[in-house]
């Protein structure tokens, strides 16, 4: 079931979302026809899903000892599983080459639209949608509808300004052990850090994520692969997509074509 | 002095993963007696403790997952493994509800 949080915002329908990755990867995705959510605390930025100082402050006044807090907030990243997004109209030079794809590598290209859909198939879980929010962590201030915010989720819709290039978008999925229910609070979304013992288990479930089912042909836009590689790749992409028994189109990039090629016709 | 109210759990939704049609049916069986009727307690999280707890009981679960309710407060989810744990069989299954409190008039 698609949700929605509140301050965070989403794309236009239309709006084009790109996905880069690798040919391995993007076998999987056919073959098992899942989208692959990589648990948060898996990701290169140490302040993935981390609340703001400011923020930090404000429940360090209201409830005096942030201690435990810090150690949720260390340990819930585990159970917050992410898909990730490049939010642009056009395909990106500075995304394939984040991606490393020089040998090999596709990306996706989809509509806002079509992402939502394809999740239909996600029943048994909730799935948050929004594009992230580029702050600056150190000096962002306290948000007024703060407990209103569902804690648990909205600060993995926000990242530092300097990521601000991968105009992300994104889709998490949250699921906690047992072991942490007693310490949500009576609105589901903030943690009681008074109660928690010290003793507390974060049982480590998925290695580095979990495939969740979605209607690939409804994802699946076009396939773009990558400049940097030969025409015969294109070629095996191609091939590999009809024998999985889909019929996208599979294009190779345009970013590297000659200028007489393509501007100057 | 304790300050409860009566809770009832509404628009279940059970999604079987890996479970046969039997299974299936004896699996939304128990868990509508189960949350049959009004429930006490003083807020949503505690009623939501008292009916996770009493599925896991019931499916005899070593371990479940949760997802925690989104800002309307009052939507559900708990995951549970078939055969009591997750690692033993692929076969699992979620039950999402939401839960309301009963105003008395």
């Amino acid at each position: 079931m698609i949700r929605e949080l509140t301050g965070i915002t989403l794309p236009k329908a239309n709006d084009f979302l790109w996905r880069y990755m690798s040919f391995e990867k993007f076998v999987n995705l056919l073959g098992t026809k899942s989208l692959f959510f990589t648990r948060a605390d898996k990701f290169d930025d140490p302040f993935e899903g981390f609340t703001p100082p400011s923020v930090t402050e404000h429940y360090k006044r209201a409830i005096g000892d942030i201690d435990t807090l810090e150690k949720f907030q260390e340990n819930w990243h585990k159970y917050t599983l992410c898909s990730c997004w490049h939010h642009a109209a056009e395909e990106s030079m500075a995304m394939w080459e984040k991606y490393h794809m020089h040998n090999s590598g596709i990306a996706i290209k989809t509509t806002f639209d079509a992402f939502k859909n394809c999740l239909r198939l996600v029943e048994d879980d909730d799935v948050f949608l929004g594009k992230i929010e580029y702050i600056n962590h150190y000096e962002y201030p306290v948000p007024q509808n703060l407990n209103e915010m569902s804690m648990l989720y909205t600060w993995y819709f926000h990242k530092r300004k300097p990521f601000e290039y991968e105009r992300e978008f994104r889709a998490i999925i949250a699921r906690y052990p047992r072991t942490l229910r007693d310490y949500i609070d009576n609105h589901g979304n903030l943690i009681n850090p008074g109660t928690i013992s010290e003793n507390i288990e974060f049982p480590d479930y998925y290695n580095s994520g979990m495939f969740f089912n979605v209607d690939v042909n409804t994802l699946i836009g076009e396939i773009i692969t990558s400049p940097y590689v030969d025409d015969w790749i294109t070629e095996t992409v191609r091939s590999v997509v009809y024998q999985y028994g889909f019929n996208f189109d599979v294009n190779p990039s345009t970013l590297l074509d000659e200028p007489s090629d393509t501007q100057l016709m | 002095m304790t300050n409860k109210h009566d809770f009832t759990i509404e628009q279940i939704k059970i999604s079987p993963i890996n479970i046969n049609a039997e299974d299936e049916e004896g699996i939304k069986e128990t868990i509508s007696k189960l949350a049959r009727g009004h429930k006490k307690g003083e807020t949503e999280i505690e009623v939501f403790k008292i009916f996770a707890s009493a599925l896991e009981q019931a499916f005899e679960a070593q371990m479940s997952t949760f997802s925690p309710p989104s800002e309307d407060y009052k939507h559900w989810r708990i995951h549970l493994p078939k055969d009591g744990n997750f690692d033993a069989t692929p076969s699992r299954f979620s039950v999402s509800f939401y839960i309301k409190r009963v105003e008395n008039l």
